[in-house]
């Protein structure tokens, strides 16, 4: 038993010097365990991935032959001193909060998550511990977001106002999380095609067993003449790149948690407020539910966040 | 295709390369008549939009009473100051517990006092029906005090809006010039506006005058329709037609074959062709010879063997009026 903390900030991330493994590191490593695999936090070049069971085919999709292995949801394992395990976050498909444990002292890393179920990702569940790192990317309280079934309504009706003038829907959103969360969430509007790098992650994630509807790859025979009334959901860069000339006339729309502020939306097509991440009320009710004592804020208004923790009794910090 | 577009959830403005101007309007909430608002005004306030067109859009598709409040608000008329800004935000502060300090941090996230003050409140269960001229007038009767329930019923989309009125700092003024064009454009297009509004009411109609040549661009011919009062066709509705290529073509080439008389562009025709026209209502008008205007009337389809005879009644028409008192 020691005092030294059992999580420490280095410069290739979140390290455990009991356990000798680092948690979503940002440089190359021997051991990383990984929370979800957005590419922010599954970087390539680590010697050992760990992530769970859930997350590995999209992992093994985006990094390509690596050395990984997987963990069932609450599974435990024994690494060094530590013992670790991973708990669903409700983020995207697959993603954990990593909990670490030595000598019945608990922390907790949340990674990224939301409190709201989407009905596609594993739903958030609360981890009893002493220290909660904490996410705190909308960790301010104008971010309150509207339940899912609204803001899926609103896309809907978009749609359908678009497929009645003989306007091409197109919905940018990120290739895995909220792509599949859109396309599983949505009502029937028309036909749902993807550009190809959606299609490819959400195979993967209907092959693995999530519940996914029938879409359509885009591909150079796909034409708002064969589908008309169509949605295409592809990620924000490929607009840029001219990719959607040809299904114009085309309405674009996006679809994120900056939504929520107009100078995000400014200069965008429509835009729906819809996050993966937690809100305001999400991020203070998933805290209180850990019954963590110390709370330490990383990635957004972290010294914010931090402040008004400390105002509310917790011991907090900002992960530095 | 170029793309010029000013948008968010419930209001689309586009132009296209083409100069078509579409709008649409979205089924049920009307929850919507301030979000709507709201949207047209961030439209407006953004760099590079075409604002006639933002604002024909947005009077093309908001409901009748909206139209004109709006043209009110945006030619410099303001509703009376409801309450300080300082008052409002520590009204605000207030009834959410928020610190002064968390509410600063909050401005300079989202750059703006009205925006922050109005997306830290926690969104309504069930928002404000009322349209912007009843959201207007509620206003009206309100205190400072009394506010404060309003924005709290208002959608999170609209509460900048509502608070930049409610506080007198609502600031955007058009040109007389921009809001002229916005109506002339607004008149002249409900038909391309309004494609899935289904209309209310249907009669078949016969044409006597046509444009023997529509402009560069236009749907179709301007056409004149009548019905029937004893044998005489008396006009009821001038209206450009939207037909396909191919009838639009055959129309034209009847119209030219078939001509009795020319004023410029218009040609007289025998009233034998017969066709569908929809409308949403009818009004008394004295100044026409039928003494009844259509509202929104549009040309839905051409039956070129019908016979003229079973074309509709003046009197179809006029027995849909509303009861004189």
């Amino acid at each position: 038993m020691t005092d030294d903390p059992l999580l420490t900030v280095t410069q290739a991330g979140l390290y455990c010097p009991e356990g000798d493994f680092y948690i979503d590191p940002m440089r190359a490593v021997p051991r990383a365990l990984i929370t979800h695999g957005h590419s922010d936090h599954a970087r390539r070049g680590h010697g050992a991935y760990l992530s769970t069971s859930a997350a590995l085919p999209v992992l093994r999709h985006r990094l390509g032959r690596i050395s990984v292995e997987g963990l069932r949801y609450d599974q435990t394992l024994r690494i060094g001193a530590v013992t670790v395990s991973f708990h669903p976050a409700g983020h995207v498909p697959g993603s954990a909060q990593i909990r670490v444990e030595r000598a019945g002292e608990v922390w907790v890393v949340s990674g990224d998550y939301k409190t709201e179920a989407d009905g596609l990702a594993e739903p958030f569940a609360p981890v009893p511990c002493h220290t909660f790192i904490t996410e705190c990317t909308f960790g301010l309280p104008i971010y309150q977001w509207q339940p899912q079934a609204r803001v899926m309504a609103d896309i809907a009706a978009w749609w359908a106002g678009n497929a009645a003038q003989g306007i091409t829907s197109i919905l940018t959103a990120y290739s895995f999380g909220k792509a599949q969360r859109l396309m599983a969430g949505l009502p029937t509007v028309g036909p749902i095609l993807t550009h190809p790098a959606v299609e490819d992650v959400t195979q993967v994630l209907r092959d693995q067993g999530y519940p996914l509807p029938t879409t359509l790859r885009t591909t150079p025979d796909v034409t708002p003449q064969t589908h008309p009334g169509a949605l295409i959901i592809a990620p924000p860069n490929v607009l840029a790149s001219g990719w959607a000339d040809r299904f114009a006339p085309h309405s674009t729309a996006f679809a994120s948690g900056w939504m929520t502020l107009a100078a995000r939306r400014r200069g965008l097509g429509a835009a729906f407020t819809l996050s993966d991440h937690a809100d305001w009320p999400g991020l203070n009710a998933a805290i209180r539910a850990t019954g963590a004592t110390r709370v330490l804020a990383t990635h957004g208004n972290t010294a914010t966040f931090a402040r008004w923790l400390t105002e509310q009794g917790y011991d907090a910090g900002v992960l530095q | 295709m170029t793309r010029v577009s000013c948008s968010d959830p419930v209001f689309t403005c586009s132009q296209t390369s083409s100069g078509r101007v579409g709008g649409r309007k979205l089924p049920g909430r009307s929850v919507e008549s301030m979000i709507r608002f709201a949207a047209l005004i961030a439209a407006l306030t953004q760099p590079g939009t075409d604002r006639a067109a933002c604002l024909a859009d947005y009077l093309t598709t908001a409901p009748e009473p909206d139209g004109q409040t709006a043209i009110a608000l945006l030619s410099g008329q303001r509703p009376k100051r409801r309450a300080a800004p300082a008052t409002l935000r520590s009204q605000i502060l207030h009834a959410t517990a928020l610190p002064d300090w968390l509410f600063d941090a909050t401005r300079a996230a989202t750059g703006d006092s009205a925006e922050a003050l109005g997306l830290i409140l926690p969104p309504p269960l069930t928002p404000e029906t009322d349209s912007l001229a009843e959201t207007l007038n509620h206003l009206a009767t309100l205190t400072p005090l009394t506010l404060l329930p309003l924005i709290q019923n208002t959608a999170p989309e609209a509460r900048p809006l509502l608070i930049r009125l409610a506080t007198g700092t609502f600031r955007l003024t058009l040109p007389p010039d921009v809001i002229d064009a916005a109506r002339a454009r607004a008149a002249g297009q409900p038909a391309a506006a309004k494609p899935q509004t289904a209309p209310r009411h249907t009669l078949t109609a016969v044409m006597i005058y046509a444009e023997a040549a529509p402009p560069p661009g236009a749907p179709g011919p301007e056409l004149t329709l009548a019905l029937w009062d004893d044998d005489q066709p008396i006009p009821v509705a001038r209206l450009r037609a939207t037909l396909p290529d191919a009838e639009r073509q055959a129309l034209l080439t009847w119209v030219r074959a078939h001509a009795t008389d020319r004023f410029g562009p218009v040609r007289q025709v025998p009233a034998t062709q017969v066709f569908t026209i929809g409308f949403d209502a009818v009004t008394p008008n004295r100044r026409r010879k039928s003494g009844v205007a259509l509202i929104n009337p549009q040309v839905l389809s051409w039956h070129p063997s019908a016979d003229p005879a079973t074309a509709a009644h003046l009197r179809d028409l006029t027995d849909l009026l509303p009861d004189q008192p």
